[in-house]
């Protein structure tokens, strides 16, 4: 088993899993290797099967096919409680008549940890929670009750932590904090986490590496990084971050592709796919560069404001994109500026405007219908 | 993950998993512990229903053989007897030779042989050879059932049918099929094949002439119509009803039996319409008026839950009986108010009926009307509705499964109801009482069988409706509903308060004015003639001197029989529902231990109870369908205490089943998985958090199983025995007697019972709420 393990190198594997509930395909044969020590957000719309995935992985819900891998162990058949993990749901579903530190001991046997009360102090330290010990769950906060379920969980040191929603019942700034704590503590611990999330900030944020699930399937599994500057796919691009599609595009030589009348520049040799063929472009609204009326410069769109959204330390520009000899086509950009360099322009409703979709931002998609 | 883990209904159709998950010795416990959960319902509900259906399509007759010894052939002139369906056979040696009395009737032999009436006699030597007896007229003649022949087979061994003999006394079954039912219904004179053909046949053409009637009224497009043939086969069809209808009143004749079947169904109907009405206006007032009172109101409607509906029975008998309070114009001191209303029979069981049904059908419209959005209202006055219109638009349909469910439980209940006809019915003859006839009077429990049987097809039809509309009630109330809340209206309010404050009134009339006719002497002689009966009030009444029914052995008898019932009966029905609720997977055991759980409510208290005699005190039972019989392991139960708490657990089971289900609904759905995450073993999380966190619904259960036990009497009517004599039962066989002050004494000790030891539970949970008060929020 041991040798197994180290042929695999993985810590958690997921082998074509696959889940349905009567005609309703919740997971579509999903494969996944997640390293020892790794952070990993299951990103998601909702349905879309994130958490159905991680009960998979726990062992609350039992795939149709597939396999789960722990540690080089084949844990498919295995109940949760043989599967040494911790799991913090949604709800954090603490003991209501229990106080905090009898929550925390709750898992842990006299058998196997000497001192029951001094390991689940040791936790609520962790969780800078220990001068609350003697609470009940119902006198603390929710963002509290949070740090508690996550000391009950950690307490028995499981190999693998399990994150349902973590953050979604509390409020804003709550959650941006206890965001760095559950990074920090996992960090401190090494402990290898999974966590389900339909914030697509917290998965970037928190995670070493993202997943993104869409209706059962795996769209793409990756760094964040990767994530916002190489989407996959459409549906990755559109769901991480916000993203500009001009669909209808078609490919002209390796280099350059043309949208109606325009001629676009694209990175060398990216349109190599697609010549003569249907192209979607994207890019994202704060890669577009407004340019002088006068400026004569490739990847250049005439545009005309529809509204100015004002969004704090930037603004959103909604834009038409007209033709080149004047009248409006039936495509909208979306533009973020900085709002100190609007100072200088006075940008108002109805006015044209020139932008520039730079070649190197521009992305490339096989020309599919895009969900908006 | 929509629906996979819903249990309502029965669905059978179960994922097929290609992984499955490693069974642990946790989910055998259980596994076996749901079993067990099952198994004890099959044991209480299932196979005592078996049995009965069993006795309803059986007739029975019972063969006693006795023959003397060798030794006693010498000294004595016995020669054998044999007994057989209630007629006895005597064989004697006379000096004159043998000597055969039928019924104590001596026959004429014909050579070995005597054929008189129904019997056939064959003797050998000095001794019964072979007895066979054919049913006649006068005798079962309605059952026409093949002659049950007595013989000797080889080694001298009695044979019935070809089957030898396993005690001295035996019962011979007969299957009757349907005869029992047709004869209750008086149809005669055709063979069951043909009664059920012709049932069926006018079933068909019925529902074939209203669709065609239907197709011939129905807008149709003018090149497809075609009424001419439609109109010619409806006239055929409607010929054929009619003649069928008619064949089938030739043989119908005119049973006192049947009269009790429209009796039943016209109290059921008048009683649901008149409680459903108050009870709706008294839960309106409650709910959307600003009356005064409100607390009180609540309190009042309560009040009946706690008394056996005897009570309200003698209540009406003192108000408006022959002697009554009101028939006599107050002992004739108000001539001008005397009215006598005609209690016995139909009225006064209405009246009773309406009262024990009142508070189920005022909680079901509580919650009904409380659980309404107040923007609708604010929508509707907005659009300028009047309140007329309101009514109809926005506050019946969203009430409208509540009102329906309090349709279904007031009319099984009243339909069902032993206690008030049996006081009050006098002539009036309803299913309920006449099971109890048919049982207890003429000891024939076949036709007690028939009877409770058809007592239970229309709670049953309405026990399927109910679950088919609950089925399809939705939340009408969302997380961003507001709740309504009334505003002054002083004619309103005042309307209401009247209202509202006369059926209370009337409440506590029907529930304390037995008690007040206790406390007096002589009933209503220490009013009307006051110089020989000097003393007027007394307690003597309590001391239950010289009257039957047990006294106050039967009353602590019936205080421990409720004691246990809440003590077991809140245990097994919260472990039950905890596992069935908070199982994962074994869809199909849970399936089948909820809708297990869910049965009892369709059951009346009498069927449960004439269902647990059969069953019970059968020496065999025959597992149903396979047809294997084996000696009853249950008969040890007969004429105990425990049997009686067993019936009444599950009489009231299912009630008790979705409050504790309720209570479990409410608690965090990852309890299970923490825990199991954490390998700590389910029945150490059920211990440390469910049960503390659910304490205050297992009170309430507990509570609601001590007070229905303590009142009811149609489980246990049956069930009693001498030896162990209960205080419901007492107050039916005082009241038999014409004891009826003591009968109501009884009454009051068992409303004082139930009142103080709801007030105890409702003190615990008190405590119990405010020592946790730091947990609970």
């Amino acid at each position: 088993m041991k040798k197994e393990s180290e042929v695999a190198g993985h810590f958690l594997e997921l082998v074509n899993i696959s889940k349905s509930f009567g005609q309703f395909v919740a997971l579509d044969s999903i494969s996944l290797a997640v390293e020892q020590g790794e952070f990993v957000s299951i990103l998601g719309p909702s349905g879309c099967g994130k958490t159905t995935l991680l009960r998979v992985i726990a062992g609350l819900e039992v795939q149709n096919q597939g396999e789960v891998r722990l540690a080089g162990r084949d844990v498919s058949r295995e109940p949760v409680a043989l599967r040494n993990l911790g799991i913090v749901f949604q709800s954090y579903a603490l003991f209501p008549n229990i106080n905090i530190v009898g929550n925390v001991m709750y898992g842990l046997r006299k058998r196997q940890v000497v001192n029951r009360r001094t390991r689940a102090m040791d936790m609520l330290e962790l969780v800078g929670l220990a001068d609350q010990a003697h609470k009940y769950p119902a006198q603390l906060s929710g963002g509290q009750q949070q740090r508690v379920a996550l000391a009950r969980a950690l307490a028995p040191s499981p190999a693998l932590l399990l994150l349902d929603e973590p953050l979604s019942a509390l409020d804003a700034r709550v959650r941006s904090h206890l965001r760095g704590e559950i990074r920090r503590i996992q960090k401190q611990l090494g402990i290898t986490t999974i966590m389900v999330t339909h914030d697509q900030e917290e998965a970037l944020t928190m995670a070493d590496r993202v997943v993104v699930l869409n209706q059962g399937k795996l769209m793409q599994f990756a760094t964040p990084k990767e994530m916002y500057c190489h989407p996959g796919n459409v549906f990755v691009a559109d769901f991480v971050g916000s993203m500009n599609f001009l669909a209808g595009c078609k490919g002209h030589d390796a280099s350059s592709i043309s949208f109606g009348k325009y001629a676009l520049k694209t990175r060398r040799g990216a349109a190599e796919p697609y010549q003569g063929r249907p192209v979607t472009a994207a890019i994202r609204p704060k890669d577009i560069r407004i340019v002088a009326a006068d400026r004569k410069a490739a990847n250049i769109l005439r545009t005309r404001i529809e509204t100015i959204e004002f969004r704090g330390a930037s603004d959103r520009l909604y834009l038409q994109i007209l033709h080149q000899e004047g009248g409006h086509t039936d495509k909208y950009l979306e533009l973020d500026v900085q709002t100190e360099t609007l100072e200088g322009i006075s940008l108002q409703d109805h006015m044209e405007l020139q932008v520039q979709l730079p070649a190197e931002k521009m992305l490339l998609f096989p020309s599919v219908e895009v969900a908006h | 993950m929509p629906g996979s883990d819903s249990l309502e209904g029965l669905s059978l159709n179960h994922p097929s998993h290609q992984v499955r998950l490693r069974t642990s010795n946790e989910d055998w416990v259980r596994r076996v512990l749901i079993g067990l959960g099952c198994l004890w319902l099959l044991v209480g509900v299932i196979l005592p229903l078996g049995e009965l259906l069993d006795r309803a399509t059986h007739v029975e007759f019972v063969v006693k053989i006795e023959e003397p010894t060798e030794a006693e052939k010498l000294t004595d002139s016995f020669r054998g007897e044999i007994d057989v369906a209630g007629h006895s056979i005597i064989l004697t040696q006379e000096d004159a030779g043998p000597a055969v009395y039928f019924n104590n009737k001596l026959l004429v032999l014909v050579g070995q042989r005597a054929t008189f009436g129904p019997v056939q006699i064959v003797l050998g030597k000095q001794r019964l050879e072979k007895v066979t007896y054919a049913p006649t007229r006068g005798d079962y003649a309605a059952y026409a059932v093949a002659p049950i022949v007595i013989a000797r087979g080889p080694g001298q061994h009695w044979l019935i049918d070809g089957k030898p003999l396993a005690h001295d006394v035996t019962t011979v079954q007969r299957f009757i099929g349907l005869r029992n039912f047709f004869n209750y219904f008086g149809i005669r004179g055709l063979s069951q094949l043909k009664t059920l053909g012709l049932l069926a046949y006018i079933l068909v053409t019925c529902g074939l002439s209203a669709l065609l009637m239907y197709s011939l009224v129905r807008p149709v497009p003018a090149d497809r119509r075609n009424r001419l043939l439609t109109f010619a086969v409806l006239v055929l069809m409607g010929t054929q009803a009619v003649l069928a209808l008619v064949y089938l009143g030739n043989h119908l004749s005119d049973t006192s039996l049947a009269q009790a079947v429209s009796n039943s169904l016209k109290v059921g109907f008048y009683s649901t319409v008149i409680s459903v009405t108050l009870a709706f206006a008294y839960a309106y007032g409650i709910k959307r008026t600003c009356m005064m009172g409100k607390g009180f109101y609540r309190l009042v409607a309560m009040l009946p839950l706690f008394a056996p509906t005897m009570l309200y029975g003698l209540s009406l008998v003192y108000l408006f009986g022959n002697k009554g309070l009101i028939t006599t114009g107050f002992f004739e001191s108000f001539p001008f108010l005397a009215w006598d209303i005609g209690l016995y029979g139909f009225t006064g069981v209405v009246i009773a009926e309406v009262v024990f049904t009142f508070p189920p059908a005022f909680m079901i419209l509580l919650v009904a009307v409380s659980t309404t959005d107040a923007r609708l209202y604010e929508a509707a006055e907005s659009m300028g509705a009047g309140s007329l219109k309101t009514f109809f638009t926005v506050t019946l349909p969203s009430i409208k499964f509540g009102l329906l469910s309090a349709v279904f439980v007031t009319f099984t209940l009243s339909f069902t109801d032993f206690g008030a006809p049996k006081v009050v019915g006098g002539q009036f003859n309803v299913l309920a009482v006449d099971i109890y006839k048919q049982v207890i009077g003429q000891q024939n429990f076949g036709m007690g069988a028939t009877v409770s049987i058809i007592l239970l097809a229309p709670t049953v039809l309405a026990f399927i409706a109910d679950r088919i509309v609950q089925r399809r009630a939705v939340a009408v109330v969302t997380a961003r509903s507001v709740p309504y809340t009334p505003k002054p209206q002083t004619l309103r309010d005042s309307c209401f308060f009247i209202l509202c404050g006369l059926i209370a009134l009337f409440i506590l009339t029907m529930v304390f004015m037995a008690g007040v006719a206790s406390l007096v002497k002589m009933w209503p002689y220490s009013f009307t003639n006051p110089e020989i009966y000097p003393q007027t009030w007394t307690l003597g009444h309590y001391q239950f001197n010289a009257v039957g029914g047990g006294g106050y052995s039967a009353f602590f008898n019936s205080i421990r029989m409720s004691l246990w019932t809440a003590l077991c009966g809140s245990a097994i029905t919260f472990i039950s529902a905890y596992l069935i609720e908070k199982t994962k997977g074994m869809q199909l055991l849970r399936q089948v231990g909820y809708f297990l759980s869910i049965i009892p409510l369709a059951l009346p208290g009498l069927v449960i109870g004439i269902a647990y005699i059969f069953f019970f005190n059968a020496p065999h039972i025959t597992i149903p369908l396979i047809g294997i019989s084996m000696p009853n392991p249950f008969g040890f139960l007969y004429g105990t205490m425990a049997l009686l708490v067993m019936a009444n657990i599950i009489h009231f089971y299912t009630v008790s089943f979705l409050t504790a289900t309720t209570a479990l609904r409410q608690l965090d759905k990852e309890f299970e998985a923490v825990s199991e995450s954490m390998s700590v073993p389910f029945y150490v999380t059920f211990m440390r958090v469910i049960v503390p966190v659910c304490f205050p619904a297992l009170l309430e259960i507990a509570a609601f199983y001590f007070v229905s036990a303590m009142a009811t009497v149609s489980a246990v009517i049956f069930l009693y025995t001498s030896d162990l004599p209960l205080a419901s039962v007492a107050v039916v066989n005082m009241d038999d007697a014409g004891d009826t002050a003591p009968a109501a004494a009884m009454c009051m000790l068992i409303v004082l019972t139930n009142v103080l030891m709801k007030m105890l539970f409702e003190g615990i949970s008190r405590l119990f709420r405010s020592k946790t008060q730091a947990w609970r929020n």
